[in-house]
């Protein structure tokens, strides 16, 4: 067979069995024993599969991903965070689209405490959602920033997926996790500024209403009290990787207790919501870590058949420019969101990308946060992006078409941050270059 | 505890990572029946939610079915890569040093329960607990 048979086959046969709805992670599972068995020699290669199974997630890498969950769950279920989005809603004023900007700053906070999108859209959602539709805001501006918001948490460390990405690529991971830090905030400055544009220009979008008479002490105490404290946790987290005191694991490590420590500080931290914390951390790891050992020979079945190579000879006897490629390859990302979960799209893409990256040298830890960006974008892309089942969810008087034209131009704003990434590569590379050695 | 004791040359514990490598290996392959059971693995519904719910049925016990047999597989090659590290007495040689088939005996037991769970799927479709899409992914 040739290599774009072999790979049409395997890409075929993965995307059948995810399409009648199996578990992906038995989609892995299925695809896999059958190339194992076609191109690694047999019952051999279907022991070497369940080798690679059991071992796939006994590593140092992967361990920063149970903890930086539990970050997020604990502030999320621990009620600390809401508190914070409460203190941020007291500090802006009144400004058209208030309570859209209060979503967006509020969940670039969680976002710095927080490994799970999920548990952001969720929290923005049920805390913030009920209030703007009181307060007569249109669904346009009203879901479209806590959708939007909400995926921020994958660029932000603590970020799961950054270190599932960066475990899978091969990628720096204490790097990958840094240089997403500056885009993640121009992203964040994007959404805030086209909510007051957009605000400005319909009022009716988002009334303004009266706040009520706050002193300054009012405003600000709050937000003293109860998000400045939090800023500790992620400075610990960032602080020690970019200072090269802890790894990535032991940041998250440190993340996670600094958790816990904040909670009891502020008094929330009870049994109950330990207990949960933990439940849905369990929950978020075993599903995530389960898939990299369904999937995990997948790139090695690829690199037996020849598939990858074959590809990566076509594409640079091609002679298309690096520019045409890179725009080829996230487009792909783009077209795979609309129907995949981020880690399918992640195990299914690396074993095939990363040859092509090291081929046309490409930055590595550029080329993960420009994928981690379009990563973040499917989150939001019809039909089947994740935020928006979550927000829908949170909304359940929208329609999906509502809430997919809301969250439309802050897409739209995301992409235009890609195309910034790609022609200004610095804005990326900066910060980890500042990392201790 | 690793970095201060680093930071501060106190002493050395590298048995931590161990042991948190091969928790990470536990916690993920006996949570994962734990997941089934409770429709927690990420799945692509939104083909088959485009049938009428009657016609759902079908394809559900298909993909039930699917996962019974893929499961079946592994719990065969798994039985036989334990059996295998068991009959030649490989050893681990990390911090700690202990015979192989201590990792390998996990991954038998979890899909023969994955198996159970599939295939009571197939069979008493009634008992699946209904999706939510907001509990899927980090």
């Amino acid at each position: 067979m040739a290599w774009y048979e072999i790979l049409l086959v395997l890409l075929g046969t993965l995307v059948l069995f995810m399409a009648i709805g199996l578990p992906v992670v038995f989609a892995f599972f299925a695809t896999n024993l059958v190339g194992a068995y076609v191109f690694m020699g047999g019952e051999n290669g279907i022991l070497q599969l369940v080798r690679n199974a059991v071992d796939s997630v006994q590593s140092f890498a992967l361990l920063p991903i149970p903890l930086f969950i539990l970050m997020g769950e604990i502030m999320f279920y621990t009620g600390v965070a809401a508190r914070a989005i409460d203190a941020v809603d007291k500090l802006i004023a009144r400004v058209p689209g208030r309570l859209s900007l209060v979503a967006i700053v509020g969940g670039t906070i969680f976002s710095s405490l927080s490994g799970s999108t999920i548990a952001n859209t969720a929290m923005l959602g049920s805390t913030l959602l009920p209030e703007m539709y009181r307060r007569g805001y249109k669904p346009s501006i009203a879901i479209g920033p806590i959708v939007a918001v909400g995926g921020l948490a994958m660029l932000i460390p603590p970020s799961a997926l950054a270190v599932l990405l960066g475990s899978v690529a091969q990628i720096p991971i204490g790097a990958l996790l840094v240089a997403s830090i500056v885009p993640a905030l121009i992203l964040a400055v994007m959404f805030f500024g086209y909510v007051i544009l957009r605000c400005r220009i319909d009022p009716t979008l988002a009334p303004v209403y009266d706040v009520g008479e706050l002193g300054w002490r009012e405003r600000l105490m709050p937000f003293v009290k109860y998000v400045l404290p939090l800023s500790a946790i992620f400075f610990v987290v960032v602080g020690s990787i970019i200072g090269g005191i802890a790894t990535p694991t032991e940041s998250a490590a440190l993340g996670a207790a600094a958790s816990l420590i904040a909670a009891a500080a502020y008094r929330r931290l009870t049994w109950n919501s330990f207990v949960v914390s933990i439940r849905q951390t369990l929950r978020f790891t075993v599903m995530t870590l389960f898939i990299i050992c369904g999937s995990i020979t997948f790139s090695q079945i690829m690199a037996f058949s020849q598939a990858s190579n074959g590809l990566s000879a076509a594409v640079l006897g091609a002679g298309l420019a690096p520019l045409v490629l890179l725009a080829g390859l996230l487009l792909i990302l783009l077209f795979l969101g609309c129907f995949m979960d981020q880690v399918s799209m992640m195990m299914i893409t690396v074993p095939l990308f990363m040859p092509l990256v090291q081929k046309f040298g490409f930055e590595p830890v550029w080329f993960g946060v420009l994928m981690l960006m379009c990563l973040e974008i499917s989150l939001a892309t019809p039909p089947f992006g994740l935020l928006l089942f979550v927000a829908k969810g949170a909304s359940p008087e929208s329609t999906m078409g509502e809430i997919v034209g809301s969250v439309a131009p802050f897409v739209a704003l995301a992409l235009s941050v890609v195309a910034l990434l790609v022609a200004v590569p610095e804005l990326t590379l900066w910060l980890p270059r500042l990392m201790a050695p | 505890m690793d970095v201060a004791a680093r930071t501060f040359r106190l002493f050395a514990t590298p048995w931590t990572l161990d042991i948190s490598e091969y928790m990470l290996y536990a916690i993920t392959f006996l949570g994962a029946p734990w997941v089934l059971r409770e429709d927690g693995h990420i799945a692509i519904e939104i083909f088959v939610e485009q049938l009428a719910p009657r016609a759902r049925r079908a394809p559900r016990r298909a993909r039930d079915a699917l996962g019974a047999v893929i499961c079946a597989v592994l719990l065969y090659y798994a039985g036989r890569a334990f059996w295998r590290s068991y009959a030649a007495h490989n050893l681990v040689y990390e911090t700690f040093v202990f015979p192989e088939w201590y990792l390998y005996c996990i991954a038998p037991p979890v899909f023969l329960l994955l198996l159970l769970l599939f295939l009571r799927r197939a069979l008493r479709p009634a008992t699946l607990a209904p999706r939510e899409p907001p509990s899927e992914g980090i």
